[in-house]
């Protein structure tokens, strides 16, 4: 690294080797990170048929680094906006619980944003008719497993935040989606709940017997 | 004359590309990365301990097959087609086997920690770190992301030279062993590639920020506090001053444009220091209004990267100047 450094400690072989890896990797890495915002197709093709996917995702080196960490007023929930998946749940012993994810984690703020995350990940996905009752399904799942629930509700929204910069009013709660949480013979199923009528059931997940403190 | 010209640029390129990637170095910035990475990896397993069944189990919140089929979903929507993603946590299914499995990874990334097997450790916490971001892929953000590449290169240099379990024991075994470690080429090649990815990556961010009008009208600070639930402190009444309003301005300008000129002017010897400075102020300052304590971290961690062993060495020795009951980094 200095200008008087000596000379390298590798073979000239080895190093020869190690420069086309070099050239290999930091070529994948150029293709993975221009590939993934509006890629062209030449950078589709090479992503895909060059085997420069099969390096880099095992390796999580596929993403695009494009981290803007906001995006300032969002009118929908596919922006930065904070979201929310609520779910109140009916116990055996006639008591109800209410989960709210995320929920609070002072100081371990990588918990707190992993929830964040799936909540933001669910309510993103609502509209979707194949995907919106996914994270919902799995999430009832779980928490009917822990509790023994036998039914509840289960809601998914995100908050409106103000659209004028440095007037901080104005925040609206939206929910977005809303299920009711029916618990029989070990199945869970959502069933969707538009406006004030009852659609089919949007999801049906099998509670698996093995979990330990499932209870049908 | 084009030959010639054409020939000189081929030599100039050889090498200055054997300079840049093989002129041996000291391994001691290597080593204090792998502490660093190690201490905050150990930590983000830690963070996992409350979540194994929610996150990682297979009844969980992200059910295998839901997980696939949404990282499919993605993949789809941007012409891709397959996945190649890794976790052993794909094959674990009882409760037993998850607590075992997290236990064994959090023993082996705090061995990576200190020191201990680096050359093996360091592969295998790597490979740990993997796992679980693959795992739990659609609630990860861009810490994992940072920490894994991190991770990655130190693998590739000799980063239990310093600082480690591992030259404790070498010394013990032989007191006669040199005070310092050997240059190395390999350490050169893990820190070049921790800047040169770590560069690209500032790239992508400054090229994404400049989609958005609030990072051009001064307001994106602002915004970040609001979004964000995680912020540390709450200066959103900053906005209904004229010097709040200004202070939020310049803050998000003066981060606009560390990013603009970080990867051009950090390879810059008059330069470098000012954009190592500026760049730890801000990430220092980022977790405040945005909560992103580990991102900043990572971003912290990856900086010290451009820092040189000898400049290191100083700032040790004037901290054990100041401290003289300090351990001397390079004993």
């Amino acid at each position: 690294m200095a200008p008087d450094a000596p000379a390298s400690t590798l073979a000239p072989g080895v190093q020869t080797v190690v420069s086309f890896l070099l050239f290999v990797h930091l070529f994948a890495l150029a293709v993975g990170i221009t590939s993934n915002e509006s890629p062209s197709e030449l950078e589709t093709a090479l992503r895909n048929r060059t085997g420069v996917r099969a390096y880099l995702e095992p390796t999580m080196m596929d993403l695009s680094y494009a981290f803007t960490f906001t995006y300032g007023p969002t009118t929908g929930p596919g922006g930065d906006t904070q979201a929310w998946v609520e779910v109140e749940l009916n116990l055996p012993d006639g008591t109800k619980r209410t989960e709210i994810i995320p929920g609070t984690f002072p100081y371990l703020r990588q918990r707190a944003r992993r929830y964040e995350s799936l909540a933001r990940r669910a309510v993103t996905m609502i509209g979707n008719p194949t995907f919106e009752s996914m994270i919902p399904a799995a999430i009832v799942n779980r928490l009917v497993a822990e509790t023994g629930a036998t039914g509840g509700t289960v809601r998914c929204g995100w908050r409106q935040l103000p659209v004028v910069p440095f007037q901080p009013t104005g925040e609206q709660e939206h929910t977005t989606y809303q299920a009711r949480i029916l618990v029989s013979d070990g199945a869970v199923e959502l069933f969707k709940i538009e406006s004030a009528s009852e659609s089919a059931p949007t999801a049906e997940k099998k509670a698996d017997q093995k979990i330990e403190g499932a209870t049908p | 004359m084009i030959r010639s010209y054409l020939g000189t640029l081929v030599d100039r390129f050889g090498r200055g590309w054997n300079q840049f990637w093989f002129s041996p170095s000291d391994p001691l910035t290597v080593s204090l990365l792998r502490l660093l990475t190690g201490l905050l990896a150990t930590w983000t397993l830690v963070t996992y301990t409350w979540d194994l069944d929610r996150l990682l189990g297979a009844q969980g919140f992200i059910p295998l097959a839901d997980l696939k089929t949404l990282v499919d979903q993605r993949d789809l929507q941007s012409g891709l087609s397959g996945a190649y993603r890794f976790s052993y946590f794909d094959y674990l299914t009882t409760p037993g086997q998850l607590r075992a499995a997290h236990a064994v990874s959090i023993a082996v990334v705090a061995a990576y920690t200190l020191g201990l097997f680096s050359r093996v450790t360091s592969v295998a916490a790597w490979f740990i770190m993997l796992s679980y971001f693959h795992r739990t892929a659609i609630v990860t953000s861009q810490f994992e992301a940072v920490l894994v590449f991190l991770m990655l290169y130190l693998c590739l240099g000799p980063s239990g030279a310093y600082l480690s379990i591992d030259r404790w024991l070498k010394r013990r075994r032989s007191p006669a062993a040199a005070t310092l470690a050997p240059l190395s080429s390999a350490a050169t090649i893990s820190l070049r590639l921790i800047q040169v990815h770590t560069c690209a990556m500032i790239v992508m961010m400054v090229l994404a920020k400049m989609y958005g009008d609030v990072w051009w009208n001064g307001t994106a600070m602002w915004w970040m506090m609001l979004n964000s639930p995680e912020r540390i402190v709450d200066l959103r009444s900053w906005g209904s001053h004229f010097l709040g309003k200004y202070v939020l301005n310049a803050w998000t300008h003066a981060q606009v444009l560390l990013e603009l000129l970080f990867p051009v002017l950090v390879w810059q010897r008059w330069a470098r220091p000012l954009m190592i400075v500026w760049a730890q102020t801000m990430w220092s300052l980022l977790p405040l209004v945005s909560g992103l304590v580990s991102f900043s971290l990572a971003m912290q961690i990856a900086m010290i990267a451009f820092v040189r062993p000898d400049e290191l060495r100083m700032l040790w020795a004037g901290f054990t100047a100041r401290h003289p009951d300090a351990e001397p980094a390079a004993s």
